[in-house]
């Protein structure tokens, strides 16, 4: 009896193993419904999508339903009549398309070097099919001009725009009602009216970045946008002659990365909370020249509402040369409540600390970093910076991370911190590996004491 | 994780009740329960004092799905959560089974959020493997015609070429 008990448990389990196998091997991907594996689909780049259609019938054509069109000539695989191949294969997918709407379109041709008049063709494809997101990079080698059509078209949200160093060309009529993200990358502006036409053509417009683009051409850079709420200027070529006027009520970041402009003006920009400031260019004329210091010191003047601010190492040390060729220096940056600054590794750097921390009084958390990275001008000395250690009271400062910081710029950094901020709770070090440490007031405090009681045992 | 707790709690906190198709009761946040658009559309015209039954979705997946819908309900720092949809991918796509139907049910349920974190998953999965490799993982069975593997072939040859 008991043994037939047994006999029978173990058909179950037997059974039951073979039930779950069953259930391991059924082809649950090809079940799922038309709509979620050309969701799927549209994950992955085109050419990997298509080649889904190799995996059975139900897979042959899903792959034309897709939602995303991406296209990298630099992924495409490498033989000869590549170009050739690339084009057809393109055409191949916009002929095949199933015709719904487009969501998001990518030609990639950084690498393409001869004519592509099709492009225009594509781009034309995108925009008829009600695109959403737009992301090209067209050189001028392939197609000199983009088509018209682009720049009325209604659907777009996101337009990304790479022209590998060709001028921006625009037609009469611009429209682009509603864009909400424009990135200009590697292209040149012919003059100033053109990014001025195109921002202003964009009413909804809330993210703008010009990042690597040529502004030989251009006196004024006018950035007027009622909407615009992030603006960032990366890696852009000006001449110092040059001034940038920005009027936006509802910033709320911005990012400069570039060289010094003549002027830099931040008008009616009243709710901007975060700045990011990096200086590029040579510091051999700043010091030699008030007006350039002056210059950089006026950039940190437009910024007077703004609660976190992040200094790079090239953007202090032009401060610091300023200060030293100016003697002193002021600002108001009253709302800073957190303020991220990096050094050269520099002696003399704990006293521009100082001067800054002064015109930011209710800073509540402090980051500090020194940038390796520079090999250029080491240690240059301040002739005018009082060489003790100023009295700054911080009277908010309650946190302070310390990036990078060795020896004796730690040390002194500390000491400095320890003495000046009367509510400071803690202070984080961060190596250059990464190594994570979190130390209290306290424990600095009572650990100085007994290194100085052990000291004068010592003696 | 959804937890059950006391009637005062639930009125204090406007907790809802969800019943999975294997009649497991799972009691969440009103604001968790409402990352589900279908959810939402039902609270919002049946209100929240019943059970809300989720008749299409198992308890297993359902715990899972009201897993992410509370973590993405708390509103923390990007990358805190990216790093949790990491954890939380990889430990899905072990399973096939499992992480087929947790598409399916979020589908379902409408969280826009998790179908996409699913669709890039599902994605890696196809991404710079052979339609042999592919085949074998999810056990797809080649019903193409000759002719049919043939003309794929012929036309898009480039893109079976070993790497």
């Amino acid at each position: 009896m008991k043994r037939k008990e047994q006999q029978s448990a173990l058909r179950r389990r037997k059974k039951a193993k073979t039930d779950s196998d069953e259930q391991n091997d059924e082809d649950r991907i090809s079940k799922l419904p038309d709509e979620l594996r050309s969701y799927i689909l549209s994950k992955l780049p085109t050419a990997d999508a298509m080649k889904t259609s190799l995996l059975s019938t139900r897979w042959k054509h899903t792959w034309t339903s897709v939602t995303n069109l991406e296209f990298d000539f630099g992924q495409f695989p490498k033989f000869k009549g590549r170009n050739s191949a690339f084009t057809k294969f393109v055409n191949q997918a916009i002929i095949t398309h199933d015709g719904l709407d487009i969501q998001r379109f990518h030609l990639q041709l950084y690498a393409y070097r001869s004519k592509l008049p099709y492009a225009r063709f594509w781009i034309s494809f995108a925009v008829r099919h009600f695109v959403q997101e737009l992301e090209l990079c067209i050189p001028k080698i392939a197609l000199d001009k983009l088509p018209d059509l682009l720049f009325t078209c209604e659907s777009l949200r996101l337009l990304k725009l790479d022209l590998s160093g060709n001028v921006l060309k625009l037609p009469t009529s611009v429209t682009l009602i509603n864009l909400q993200t424009l990135h200009l990358e590697s292209m040149s502006f012919r003059d100033d009216n053109v990014v001025w036409e195109l921002i202003s053509s964009c009413p909804k417009l809330e993210n703008l970045t010009l990042n690597n683009c040529s502004m030989y051409g251009m006196k004024i850079l006018n950035i007027c946008s009622s909407e615009l709420q992030n603006l960032s200027l990366l890696n852009c070529q000006t001449f110092s002659s040059c001034e940038v006027n920005i009027s936006a009520p509802k910033l709320k970041t911005f990012r400069y990365h570039c060289s010094l402009v003549r002027k830099l003006s931040l008008e009616h920009v009243c709710t901007l909370t975060k700045a990011d400031i990096d200086l590029h260019g040579s510091l051999y004329f700043v010091k030699r020249d008030k007006e350039l210091s002056n210059r950089a010191i006026r950039i940190l003047k437009e910024l007077d509402n703004v609660r976190t601010l992040t200094l790079s190492a090239r953007c202090t040390e032009y401060l610091s040369t300023a200060i030293d060729l100016l003697g002193s220096f002021s600002c108001n940056l009253r709302t800073v409540k957190h303020l991220d600054v990096a050094f050269w590794s520099h002696k003399s750097y704990i006293k521009v600390l100082s001067s800054l921390l002064k015109c930011c009084p209710t800073v509540e958390t402090l980051s500090v970093g020194i940038d390796m990275t520079f090999t250029g001008y080491s240690d240059v000395p301040l002739k005018n910076v009082k060489t003790t250690i100023p009295k700054c009271l911080l009277h908010k400062l309650k946190t302070v991370k310390l990036r990078n910081l060795v020896g004796v710029n730690k040390l002194d950094l500390v000491k400095f911190l320890v003495k000046n901020a009367e509510v400071l709770e803690k202070i984080i070090t961060v190596s250059k590996e990464g190594v994570v440490k979190e130390r209290t007031v306290e424990w600095i405090k009572s650990r100085a004491q007994s290194l100085v009681n052990s000291n004068r045992k010592t003696t | 994780m959804a937890t059950i707790i006391t009637k005062e709690q639930q009125e204090k906190e406007k907790m809802v009740t969800l019943v999975s198709s294997d009649s497991e009761k799972f009691v969440v946040e009103q604001k968790v329960a409402e990352k589900s658009h279908v959810i939402k559309m039902v609270m919002n015209c049946c209100g929240i004092e019943s059970p809300i039954p989720v008749r299409r979705v198992k308890g297993d997946i359902l715990k899972s799905i009201l897993e992410y819908c509370e973590k993405h309900s708390k509103g923390e720092a990007q990358e805190v959560m990216e790093k949790w949809d990491k954890e939380y991918m990889d430990k899905a796509e072990k399973d096939l089974v499992f992480f087929h139907d947790l598409m399916l049910a979020s589908h379902f349920l409408h969280i826009q959020e998790l179908v996409d974190l699913i669709a890039v998953t599902f994605a890696g999965m196809l991404k710079m493997k052979s339609p042999e490799e592919i085949r074998q993982k999810f056990n797809i069975n080649n019903d193409l015609t000759k002719e049919q593997e043939e003309h794929i072939m012929t036309t898009f040859g480039w893109a079976f070429q070993p790497i």
